[in-house]
């Protein structure tokens, strides 16, 4: 996979699988690092489950539900790198981060963000989602945010139709990407920065 | 791959308006074109739109066809479901959109079933009733799981509590306090009973909830069973519904046959059967006493309470008797839980009520709606309004028992308390409207010799009581009324409602004395002027020349049989009260429209 | 009937059976989202679909929704197009691109397109 948000979009799913009602994916950026964390109140897994989620091949060709997503980001990271943890309890649920070295010439970009949060809102019918990505720009912290949950009800009671939900929440989070690029090129006419 | 089912309503009204026929048409047809494997034949229960049927319905597209024919049936095989052209002229004729004029081709699009709320009917017209599976993917038998399982006896019965769930007999009691009564009585045989004898004139909900989806009932009772400690059922079901008796009859072997019914049922050491039991014909027997007396194999007659059946009822053991209506709430209302039901109604009617829409009303069937609906809304919106144009007079609710709501009260939400504050009861559901043509007077006779009929004679107040009542009715109509009746009538209404031994005597006074409170002019018309206003009580009908019209051609007098009418040639002609005896040859005789009964 | 896992075989057995009474739900599309999905580009997919439903006007017709994973990897990005009347086709491999000329022929005109199916 070749964007972060790639691999946040699968580990997400895994959320979802697992009975998740909230998922969490906070994403904080350093001039140097990148630092992934996607929180679910699933079910979790138990020592021997997660075990075997942490070592499976990545590489390998297997069955459906094989569950890859962990090795792949694993290597993903590492490759930069980086590292990985994984925490889970059983009925508590789990939280995988994953940490990105910029520097690194395998370091992937963090991509279509928008579309991965659209795409997990698209499958998820009973799961709210919330994102948050801090980042370095212009010498100042930027925020991009967004949370799921009343757009959820109406889809629910059938007010708003599934594909003008999926194209409202990736249409809000380029937005704000957008938003503050203006500003760091100054297109809003706004005040001059580095 | 099975690509469309044909849906056919297989309910007693239906039926008897051959759909079976159309139903075996359809399936030799769809043989015949080698269709087979493509399109499957459904036999449902009711859809409620009776006026309408036989009434046919295509999946996927949904397309409801109605009063389809048996002579209909190859050209929908061949158009519609070879060709996949809806054939126009059988689909239910109603404009969806005013601005595009676009037709509604579906049921939920229809007037009749959008503000509906089918949730006692949830299943009727959607499954056959007669696979046990179709009741199963439905959710069916999961409530009864899930209370095996899950819950105590008295959780359930807790859960019925907070539900708010009223008996939808007529009489409304809180079920949960019932199945609570039982519950604590102690004893180690209890006996489930459900009361499907529906003898109310024009009621045909439980009918419906029997023919179309009886497995419902059937759960219910086995959950009931596991609240209260009991591990038999009787149904008490009139004969005259045979198609519910064999719809029963073949469920209840499915449910045996699945373990569902029978002991040990879902391994939790839950043992729960279930017998049929036909009533032979009497409308007291719809009365829970009379009920259980029956049962044991006696005279159906009530007997005095206390003690109540939830203390010492069939064979003298603990029992419940719930109505039919009621219990096909009750799986629902374990799987969705109390919150949901309470979501539904009123603050002290909770859920839905099934109404019989009857009488002089466009769309005549059954249907459903949150309690807490306006009658306007019934009638007008869902019902149809009248036809013909005639203005609305009155709506009786609860039939025999109940009483008549005029156009005052149109705008009443329907539920227990409200309607009983207006001088009529919510009943068992069957609601009848009637227009400016019906003479109430007439209509609370027609009632009254209705249980009259039905007394079973056991108390003097009901057996002589209600004769005395009819009596006075019968000089009314037949224009021999005379000043005091009115007293006499509520002086009798008031004294039978106080001492009757059973609820047919308390309640038979009640549409004299409603009709008597929103109609009296109507009763004094009858006696004072010896005059039916709405011209049909035939005795006091009078044949009238209207002087405008009439051209004095002398061809009415010339056919009167008695001589009774008088006039010169080409002067207006009139008829002589006294002579005429209504036998209407001058009405037939007159070309000019000039004569006419009022 | 020993358990409630047996009630539930029959269960979901049937309600596939009877699901096509329900007469809503006009057009589902579904794009296969397990890791081989998604690592094939099925975000893109789906995204695409999306564009492509709300340009021809058809959102509140059709759904546009994903599921997990197959289990045929080498097929990936599976999109599967479920009807009202009962008929399900499969695509694979697909694009972006793919993705319209499903919606033209296939979702407006009725007509699957048979080159993309397995």
């Amino acid at each position: 996979m070749d964007e972060i948000s790639l691999h946040i979009l699968d580990i997400a799913e895994n959320s979802v699988k697992a009975g998740a009602k909230n998922v969490v994916i906070e994403i904080n950026e350093s001039d140097k690092l990148v630092s992934v964390v996607i929180t679910d109140d699933g079910r979790g897994m138990d020592g021997a489950t997660l075990r075997k989620a942490m070592s499976a091949d990545p590489f390998l060709p297997e069955r459906a539900g094989s569950g890859r997503g962990i090795p792949l980001l694993k290597n993903a990271a590492e490759q930069t790198g980086g590292e990985i943890s994984v925490i889970s309890h059983e009925g508590s649920g789990t939280s995988v981060s994953a940490v990105f070295v910029k520097e690194s010439d395998d370091f992937i970009p963090l991509g279509d963000a928008a579309a991965t949060v659209a795409s997990l809102f698209a499958g998820a019918p009973d799961t709210d989602i919330r994102y948050k990505h801090s980042f370095p720009a212009g010498g100042e912290t930027r925020t991009v945010g967004y949370d799921t949950k009343d757009l959820r009800k109406a889809v629910r009671d059938g007010s708003v139709p599934l594909v003008s939900a999926y194209l409202t929440v990736r249409d809000s989070i380029r937005e704000e990407y957008e938003k503050i690029r203006k500003i760091l090129t100054c297109e809003d006419g706004g005040s001059l920065l580095a | 791959m099975i690509r469309s089912h044909v849906l056919i309503c297989s309910g007693t009204g239906c039926t008897s308006s051959g759909s079976q026929a159309i139903a075996a048409a359809l399936e030799k047809e769809i043989e015949a074109k080698g269709l087979k494997d493509e399109i499957e034949v459904v036999r449902t229960g009711c859809f409620g739109l009776c006026a309408l049927g036989p009434i046919m319905i295509v999946y996927p597209e949904g397309t409801f066809y109605n009063r389809v024919t048996e002579a209909d049936v190859p050209e929908i095989v061949e158009e519609h479901l070879l060709k996949g052209r809806i054939v126009t002229r059988l689909v239910h004729d109603e404009i969806k959109d005013e601005a595009t004029g676009e037709k509604a081709t579906t049921l939920g699009e229809t007037r009749f079933y959008k503000k509906q709320m089918r949730l006692a009917l949830r299943n009727c017209g959607l499954i056959n009733p007669e696979k046990i599976d179709e009741y199963i993917s439905r959710d069916g038998y999961k409530a009864l799981g899930k209370v095996l399982t899950e819950m105590k006896p008295d959780e359930v019965i807790k859960l019925m509590l907070d539900s708010g769930l009223r008996g939808r007999g007529g009489a409304g009691f809180p079920t949960g306090m019932k199945w609570s009564f039982a519950a604590k009585s102690v004893s180690d045989k209890k006996y489930v009973v459900c009361n499907a004898d529906e003898g109310d004139p024009g009621a045909f909900m439980d009918r419906s909830v029997l023919e179309g989806d009886p497995h419902a009932v059937i759960e219910a009772m086995a959950i009931a069973g596991y609240a209260i400690g009991a591990d038999e059922g009787y149904i008490y079901v009139r004969a005259e519904y045979p198609i519910a008796v064999k719809r029963l009859q073949i469920a209840i072997a499915q449910a045996r046959e699945y373990g569902l019914l029978g002991k040990n049922i879902f391994s939790t050491g839950f043992n729960f059967d279930i017998q049929l039991r036909l009533g032979a014909g009497a409308f007291v027997c719809g009365e829970e006493t009379a009920l259980l007396t029956s049962i044991e194999g006696k005279r159906g007659e009530p007997r005095p309470r206390p003690p109540f059946p939830a203390v010492k009822g069939l064979f003298g053991q603990p029992t419940i008797i719930n109505n039919v209506e009621t219990l096909a709430n009750i799986p629902q209302i374990i799987i969705n839980g109390a919150d949901w039901f309470r979501s539904v109604g009123t603050e002290k009617s909770k859920g839905t009520k099934v109404f019989a829409l009857g009488g002089k009303i466009v769309n005549t069937g059954l249907v459903e709606v949150p309690m807490g609906t306006t009658l306007r809304e019934i009638i007008y919106e869902i019902g149809g309004g009248i036809p013909n144009g005639k203005k609305f007079k009155a709506a009786q609710t609860g039939g025999p028992s109940g009483g008549c709501i005029p156009a005052q009260h149109l705008d009443t939400p329907i539920d227990y308390d409200s309607l009983m504050a207006i001088g009529s009861m919510m009943g068992s559901g069957g609601l009848i409207v009637m227009d400016e043509d019906n003479c109430m007077v007439d209509i609370a006779k027609f009632f009254l010799e209705f249980t009259v009929d039905e007394s079973c004679g056991k108390c003097t107040p009901c057996r002589i009581g209600t004769r005395r009542m009819l009596d006075i009715l019968n000089r009314i109509t037949s224009g021999n009324g005379e000043d005091g009746d009115i007293e006499k009538l509520e002086e009798l209404a008031n004294s039978i409602k106080a001492s009757a031994l059973c609820g047919l005597g308390q309640t038979a006074p009640n549409p004299v004395l409603s009709t008597l409170r929103y109609f009296r002019d109507e009763y004094e018309a009858h006696i004072y002027e010896k005059r039916c206003p709405a011209g049909v009580c035939k005795a006091l009908a009078r044949i009238t020349i209207d002087p405008d019209k009439c051209k004095g051609c002398t061809a009415c007098s010339r056919v009167c049989p008695v001589g009774a009418i008088s006039g010169t040639v080409k002067q207006p002609h009139t008829i002589d009260q006294t002579k005429c005896i209504k036998c209407g040859a001058c009405m037939e005789k007159c070309k000019f429209g000039a004569i006419s009964k009022k | 009937m020993k358990s409630l896992s047996e009630l539930e075989v029959i269960r979901d057995r049937m309600q596939d059976e009877i699901a096509i009474r329900s007469g809503k739900g006009d057009i589902h599309i579904v794009v296969g989202m397990g890791t081989c999905g998604i690592e094939a580009g099925a975000r893109d997919v789906l995204n695409a679909f999306v564009e492509g439903i709300e340009k021809e006007g058809l959102r509140n017709t059709v759904t546009v929704t994903q599921e997990a994973c197959e289990g045929k990897c080498e097929m990936e990005p599976i999109v599967t197009v479920a009807e009202k009347s009962g008929r399900n086709t499969k695509y694979v491999k697909m694009t972006a691109e793919k993705a319209l000329r499903v919606i033209a022929e296939h979702v407006k005109g009725g007509k699957p397109v048979a080159d993309y199916m397995a």
